[in-house]
This record gives C-alpha cells, sequence and structure tokens, in this order.
C-alpha cells in the first residue's frame, strides 16, 4: 500500500514525511471514531422496559402513587 | 426486600424525584459502558441494572449537583470488577467469531469494523479497556476518569496510550495475518502479540 495518501492538514506531519508514522495515525483516527460509534449506538438504543420497572418496584411507597401501591399489595402475589 | 429504613427518616420525595430523573438519563450511558466492558449484551444489561440500584440505594450519599454520571460509572466498574472476580469474562473471547471478523483493512483511513474493534477490547486488559473506554468513548476527561478508576491521572493516562498502541497493532496484526497464517494461527499470534504489548512497560 505504497500509495501517496492525503496529507491531512490538521495532523502534524511526521518527520521525513514517514508513511508509518502518518499511517499509524489515520489508523489511531479510524479506531477512535469507530470506538466512539460503538458506544454510542448503545447509548442511542431504547432503553430495555426492566430498567424502568425495576427502579419503579424499589421506590419508597411514600413517593410511588397510591395507585401504583394499591395495584402492587392488591396482587400480593410474593410476601 | 432490602429498603430496611423507609420510616426512620421522613424521605424526601422531591430530591428523590429529581435523583431518579437524573439517573434514568443516565441509564443509556451505563448500558454502553457496561456494554463495551464485557462485551456481553445480555451480561452488560445484568451489570447496568445492578450498578443503577446500587446507585439508588445509595442515593442519600450522593451530593446532588456533583458529577452523577462519574459517580454511577464508578459503581458500575466496581461492581463489574467484584462480579468478574468471581468468574464470568473466561468465556469472552468466543474464537470463532473472532476469525469470522478477522478482516483485512488494506487502507488505513478505511473504517474499522465494528466486530474487529469489539473483539480487540475484547482483548485488551481490563484495565487499558475500561481508561480507554472512559476518556475515548465515555467524554471523561483523563482527571474524571482517574477518580472513576481510583488512580493516578498519569496512569490512566499511560493506560489510554497502552490501549490504543495494542489495539491498533491487534487490529493490524489482522491485517498482516490474514493470508499465509490459517486464521487460528493468526488469532494465535495476535494474542501472543497483544499480550507482550501489554506487558511491555
Amino acid at each position: 500500500m505504497a500509495q501517496a495518501h492525503l496529507n491531512w492538514g490538521f495532523m502534524k506531519k511526521s518527520p521525513k514525511g514517514s508513511p508509518e508514522l502518518d499511517e499509524a495515525r489515520l489508523r489511531q483516527q479510524a479506531i477512535g471514531a469507530r470506538l466512539r460509534q460503538l458506544f454510542d449506538d448503545v447509548v442511542n438504543e431504547p432503553v430495555p422496559d426492566d430498567f424502568l420497572e425495576i427502579l419503579r418496584r424499589a421506590e419508597p411507597e411514600g413517593s410511588v402513587s397510591p395507585a401504583a401501591v394499591g395495584k402492587s399489595t392488591a396482587e400480593g402475589d410474593e410476601a | 426486600m432490602t429498603s430496611a429504613s423507609r420510616s426512620d427518616k421522613p424521605a424526601d420525595p422531591a430530591r428523590d424525584a429529581a435523583f431518579k430523573r437524573e439517573l434514568v438519563a443516565l441509564i443509556p450511558h451505563l448500558r454502553a459502558f457496561a456494554r463495551t466492558l464485557t462485551g456481553d449484551p445480555t451480561s452488560a444489561d445484568d451489570l447496568a441494572q445492578d450498578a443503577m440500584m446500587k446507585a439508588w440505594d445509595a442515593r442519600a450519599s450522593f451530593e446532588m449537583g456533583t458529577n452523577m454520571k462519574a459517580w454511577t460509572f464508578m459503581i458500575l466498574r466496581n461492581q463489574f470488577y467484584s462480579e468478574k472476580r468471581r468468574s464470568w469474562r473466561q468465556s469472552q473471547l468466543d474464537q470463532e467469531a473472532a476469525e469470522r471478523t478477522l478482516v483485512a483493512i488494506d487502507d488505513p483511513s478505511a473504517p474499522v469494523a465494528l466486530d474487529e474493534l469489539r473483539m480487540g477490547l475484547g482483548m485488551l486488559p481490563a484495565e487499558q479497556r475500561e481508561a480507554l473506554i472512559l476518556v475515548g468513548a465515555g467524554g471523561f476527561a483523563y482527571e474524571e476518569a482517574a477518580e472513576i478508576c481510583g488512580c493516578a491521572v498519569g496512569t490512566v493516562k499511560s493506560r489510554v496510550s497502552r490501549a490504543r498502541r495494542a489495539l491498533q497493532a491487534i487490529l493490524e496484526r489482522g491485517d498482516y495475518d490474514r493470508d499465509g497464517a490459517s486464521a487460528s494461527e493468526a488469532m494465535g499470534s495476535i494474542l501472543a502479540h497483544a499480550e507482550r504489548l501489554s506487558n511491555a512497560r
């Protein structure tokens, strides 16, 4: 792959324009972008319902709406 | 149930509600941190849920107005290591999947395949992986990442740069070894190489 490659203005040019170093920088940028994408893809997923469900069940009774408390105690499925 | 202190102290519903709003907004980030840390969606969501509940249970000790994202990430991280101690990540490196995703990247500016990166992340030592994720994807400053990981800022910096180098080497070896060596031989040498890199200084 000894072709001429782009000289990105915002990157410091390596001494003697070493192709290896330029290439390493390009790869690092590509890896960085992909890593952020990997992370952001999950951030952008809808949150599964059970997260909110678990949190709702953990709320102290005082701060839960009376309807919700009435429902869960009326069903009384677990002790 | 664990809610023992229900009536000891008058609850502060307004504070709880504000805390909860902020915590709910962080769930996507906790999931992303867990996913990139473990590499496995199912155990990642378990981990994120555990962390979320630990944060909720500890809400009284959180100082509102401070960095809740860093605080919850620290909780998740601690949870990850305490669970990791009882096995778990062993099965993480799925050899077959790894072999399938060893694809060439001939053009250095070509986008890195996500699967390949996922595999590469999984090969990094955990403390390098977490440092790279926090700084490179989570949006944390080195200082914040150091607080989350409970180590010095300089340690985070060196972990991040070692992680970057190792990851690059891993991805490049996938390229170099593609023709010639068989995929599993390639995997073996990648692992050995990654290990050498991560042990180096």
